[in-house]
């Protein structure tokens, strides 16, 4: 035993290999970790936006003629964050925002044309959501 | 050249780790393929059954129960045998008939029938007039002078008047149907109809000679309503989850313009049909705290707590809960 621990001989083979151990672990634990966070990460976000289906159920050109209503609803697989809705290309706001829809879930919100609608004329609307996806539809608006 | 390849050690272990490294990378990305496969066959699918599952909605008519008279008023005529009137002989196809024979109004018109019978239907407020589309009426009966017909006529409480329903009665037992146009016009407030059977003859300024009985053995209106009929045009079962209604243009009331009644859990199999009804013993439409139409659904279909609004089109439109949708419209008087 003793003449185990006087012997130098061995100590850099296994100290570098113990050393190296260590380093391949390490990194393969950071990379792993990488990972899974990257994979996460990609299946909350982009790559979920395969799994959200939503359609517009209702759109309510109100009689005030500043706001318009729109009714979703969420029949995909993931819960829906609406964050962005374009009529005829421009952003509007709207409230409330975003607009979360559970899965098989109905939901509203309120849009804000900047200089309101008019009667009897075609709006394109385009709803975006926060993974990316988008739901598209041309409505006309009241003639009385 | 390959054996001196193959004897040679030197880099072995560069090619073993690359190829574990590889291995290993392919392990990590495998799974962000297998995922991403996976919720695309999931989607994939889902997006079928919605094409697989389209539905129809459209206004049918539901066929209102027969309602007889317990009312008649002889202007001309007398009845034979003499009796009062017993409303259970117009009532049935029983054989058991009302008989009327004319009378005799002198030299210039002579022989002369002139009856009217009151319906008293449930139709007796002007919400549920707006949801009848037709007034049926049906007459078996016959009139035993050959020379001459019964007309049969009936009464527009709007205009006031007598309309000829184009009916006629004659010498042989048979059954006349027909169905009023602009059925509102048929119907006063408290629900009554009225019908006026009277002979050809003292209509058209003829002198009838001959002495006829009218036999009425059965007299019926039927007021039939409006309904919401939903098909499932697909191959799996459509499951409702909405029912918008929409006012085509601006009501006294606009921010009942664009309601919703929540129809889950209803659903439809494939190729069949749901009917939704309205709720006729209401006067005006009943919400619920969220807003929604108060609706009763069962497995058959739904009843909705909705009236119309008077002299409006209104959209209904059915939303499934896999996104489908369909839409019809309709008038209201």
């Amino acid at each position: 035993m003793r003449k185990l621990s006087r012997n130098r001989k061995a100590v850099s083979p296994v100290l570098s290999t113990i050393l190296l151990i260590l380093i391949v672990v390490l990194g393969m634990s950071v990379a792993f970790g990488f990972f899974v966070s990257f994979v996460k990460d990609y299946q909350a976000g982009r790559g979920g936006s395969v799994m959200e289906l939503i359609s517009v159920e209702d759109v309510w050109f109100k009689p005030d003629h500043t706001t318009i209503e729109i009714w979703l609803y969420n029949y995909g697989k993931v819960e829906a964050k609406i964050n962005a809705i374009y009529v005829n290309g421009m952003q509007l706001d709207f409230d409330p925002n975003p607009i979360q829809i559970p899965v098989g879930k109905h939901n509203n919100t309120v849009a804000y044309p900047t200089n309101g609608w008019v009667n009897d004329a075609v709006y394109s609307f385009k709803l975006v959501t926060e993974r990316g996806s988008a739901v598209e539809g041309e409505y006309r608006s009241p003639n009385t | 050249m390959l054996r001196r390849m193959l004897k040679n050690r030197s880099g072995t272990a560069e090619i073993v780790g690359t190829v574990l490294f590889l291995v290993i990378l392919f392990f990590f990305f495998s799974n962000v393929f297998l995922w991403h496969n996976q919720i695309s066959q999931e989607m994939d699918s889902l997006i079928a059954d919605k094409m697989n599952s389209a539905v129809r909605i459209e206004t049918i008519i539901l066929s209102g129960q027969a309602v007889h008279s317990d009312n008649e008023h002889i202007t001309i005529g007398a009845p034979t045998p003499y009796r009062d009137y017993y409303p259970q002989d117009t009532r049935n196809l029983d054989g058991h008939s009302r008989s009327i024979q004319e009378e005799d109004l002198g030299p210039q018109n002579g022989w002369s029938l002139d009856v009217d019978y009151a319906f008293a239907t449930a139709i007796d407020a002007p919400e549920k007039k707006r949801l009848i589309s037709a007034v049926r009426l049906g007459v078996y009966a016959s009139f035993s002078d050959p020379s001459e017909a019964c007309f049969v006529y009936a009464y527009d409480w709007v205009d006031t008047a007598w309309i000829d329903t184009r009916l006629m009665i004659t010498k042989e037992n048979r059954w006349s149907n027909t169905t009023l146009p602009f059925p509102a016009s048929y119907i006063d407030g408290g629900g009554i109809v009225k019908i006026r059977i009277v002979d050809a003859s003292s209509q058209l300024g003829i002198n009838d000679t001959l002495r006829g009985t009218l036999s009425i053995d059965c007299l019926e209106v039927h007021a039939d309503s409006i309904e919401l009929d939903v098909t499932n045009l697909g191959g799996s079962d459509a499951f409702m989850s909405r029912l918008w209604i929409v006012n085509s243009t601006q009501t006294t009331n606009p921010e009942k313009d664009h309601i919703y009644s929540n129809l889950e859990p209803l659903s439809t199999p494939p190729g069949s049909h749901r009917e939704i009804t309205f709720n006729m013993a209401i006067e005006e439409t009943q919400f619920n705290q969220d807003g929604s139409v108060k609706v009763s659904v069962d497995a058959q279909g739904a009843m909705i707590n909705y009236v119309p609004p008077s002299g409006q089109t209104v959209i209904f439109r059915v939303f499934t809960t896999l996104g489908n949708t369909a839409a019809c419209s309709c008038s209201f008087p």
